[in-house]
């Protein structure tokens, strides 16, 4: 077999798993660019909700209330970050560097070991229909369906009062208080929000692989941002459903140039590098183009 | 009505920098009452108005708003009584948000956002009618994001955000100071017609000695974090510019320049 037929083969499979981690690259955007509170949070939470998802199913629950718990959990990881910073006045990204670092040994609780396998207990999917996930069609529906109503939800709250408010601290934190918003409750609401959106990754990830692993976090904060900037490449910044497709559409060519790269020869453990380098560049260009991060000159 | 009681803010607290911008200052705002407060740099007037909207929490001292004591009171708990302009045009608006979305939060000033739609047609007409007064063309760019706005056009916009609402107390932070001639004419014509209009109760710090002595009702002079003159409607109306440089005990370039201005 070619490589390129190795490639298109694996489509459907990147696909639908690009449709999982289209949830982190959103759980870094909304912090990032509505908050402008670069969060690392997610590479803690999204193993997070996997760990505590799977330990939740195998503990007898429900899987769509072990969902919804893991969901939950994950929120509150994203609470405390934010309280962290809030409180202790710690810079946003070392306060989230001191929870992802500490969800580490969290998870690792959570689990009891460095993995666990799902395969002899129900899942969200198969309560459904067993035969659900059989299928490439079935996958690419569901997880289609699942992100659609994701972008749909943040939308409908994004344009809400509450959503404005929430939006407002973050294109002005000293405007925001004397206009009656407060920072505090937004900034938690905001960071809460995104990662329980990581954490409902790790839930549906777990459940559709059938095994949770520790190291299922590593590198997704490096790939949630590639894909929120390949989004933004391609779809611009411009209103607020396009800001919030963004992700999803980044996270999905991510994935195919990955996967063409790596059916190409390039090795798998030049993929973080190789995704560093594709970010630095991307993060980039507007500077090298000379408009880079400046705000517009006041214009009387 | 706003009352500043005994009010004391040291900058710098316990080192040789040490500096008392607020130096056990009395301010007494009648309901209604219109004034204008002067001074050269580093009199204590922005710590003032910091005082009074909460941006600025006092070491000692009373703020008291409508007779409801609000000294403890974060920014965000007295926005429901009061509404400020900056005097940089980026501070009062939120530059990566469209036009309604800022004329949106103005009408969040005093109550609670919900989880209705934020942008609604009856909205739209009533901010567009708002905008209109002002004469820059402003009502037809609701949906542009304010970083596309001028300097004037978002000094504009920050003063119908603060007015949209009558708030009890209007803080006017030099709201003009930053803006071209023309412009700043514009504003403040709109400034004093709004709090004519809603009869508001407003503060204004201005370094222009002929914009304090033509607009507002009373004049307050401050120097070193206290009153040092307070003019009553009477007293203000018979005073000069050159009157009002005589009482400054040391010359101070920008009030000369204001005066000249």
């Amino acid at each position: 077999m070619n490589p390129f037929d190795a490639f298109v083969n694996l489509i459907p499979i990147t696909l639908a798993t690009s449709l999982v981690y289209a949830y982190v690259a959103l759980a870094i955007l909304l912090p990032f660019r509505l908050l402008s509170f670069p969060d690392l949070t997610c590479e803690g939470a999204f193993p997070l909700g996997g760990a505590a998802c799977a330990a939740l199913i195998l503990s007898g629950m429900n899987p769509f209330a072990a969902t919804l718990l893991a969901v939950i959990i994950g929120g509150l990881a994203g609470a405390s970050t934010a309280l962290i910073h809030l409180w202790f006045r710690i810079n946003t990204l070392l306060a989230g560097l001191l929870v992802m670092t500490a969800l580490y040994s969290v998870n690792l609780r959570i689990l009891g070991s460095a993995n666990v396998t799902l395969f002899t207990v129900d899942s969200v999917f198969s309560l459904i229909d067993p035969r659900l996930l059989t299928s490439d069609v079935g996958k690419l529906a569901v997880f289609g369906g699942l992100m659609a109503l994701a972008i749909a939800g943040l939308w409908w709250f994004l344009t809400t009062e509450k959503g404005v408010a929430l939006r407002a601290v973050g294109a002005n934190p000293t405007l925001a208080p004397a206009l009656g918003i407060s920072v505090f409750t937004w900034t938690i609401v905001g960071l809460a929000l995104a990662n329980a959106l990581a954490a409902l990754a790790g839930a549906l990830l777990v459940q559709r692989q059938g095994f949770a692993d520790i190291g299922m976090g590593f590198g997704v904060l490096i790939t949630g941002l590639a894909a929120m900037v390949i989004g933004e490449t391609l779809l611009g910044r411009e209103g607020l459903l396009r800001i919030l497709i963004g992700p999803v559409v980044g996270a999905i060519v991510y994935y195919q140039v990955i996967s063409l790269g790596l059916a190409l020869g390039l090795h798998p453990s030049d993929l973080k590098l190789a995704t560093a380098v594709f970010v630095l560049i991307a993060l980039a260009i507007p500077a090298l183009r000379g408009r880079g991060g400046g705000r517009e000159s006041m214009r009387a | 009505m706003i009352l500043v009681e005994a009010a004391r803010k040291v900058f710098n607290k316990g080192t040789p920098d040490a500096r008392a911008a607020l130096d056990g200052i009395d301010l007494k705002v009648a309901p209604g009452d219109f004034v204008v407060v002067i001074g050269s740099n580093g009199a204590g007037k922005s710590t003032l108005l910091g005082a009074i909207a909460g941006a600025v929490m006092l070491d000692e001292g009373k703020v008291t708003i409508d007779g409801k004591n609000v000294t403890r009171e974060p920014t965000e708990k007295r926005a429901r009584l009061i509404a400020r302009v900056f005097q940089d045009p980026m501070a009062g608006t939120a530059a990566p948000m469209t036009v309604e979305e800022n004329l949106l939060l103005a009408d969040l000033r005093n109550r609670k956002p919900g989880f209705g739609r934020a942008l609604t047609a009856g909205r739209r007409e009533r901010w567009r009618d708002a905008l209109a007064r002002f004469g820059l063309g402003l009502e037809n760019r609701l949906s542009d994001k304010v970083e596309l706005l001028s300097g004037g056009q978002r000094q504009s916009l920050a003063l119908a955000m603060a007015v949209l609402n009558p708030p009890r107390v209007l803080l006017l932070d030099e709201h003009t100071a930053a803006l071209d001639p023309r412009t700043a004419a514009i504003v403040l014509e709109h400034t004093v017609r709004a709090i004519a209009e809603h009869n508001l109760t407003a503060l204004m710090v201005t370094h222009n000695m002929r914009q304090a002595l033509e607009v507002g009702s009373h004049l307050v002079m401050m120097e070193a974090g206290r009153v040092k003159l307070t003019l009553g409607p009477d007293a203000k109306a018979r005073s000069s510019v050159e009157d009002l440089i005589a009482r400054f005990e040391t010359a101070d370039d920008k009030i000369l320049l204001g005066a000249r201005a």
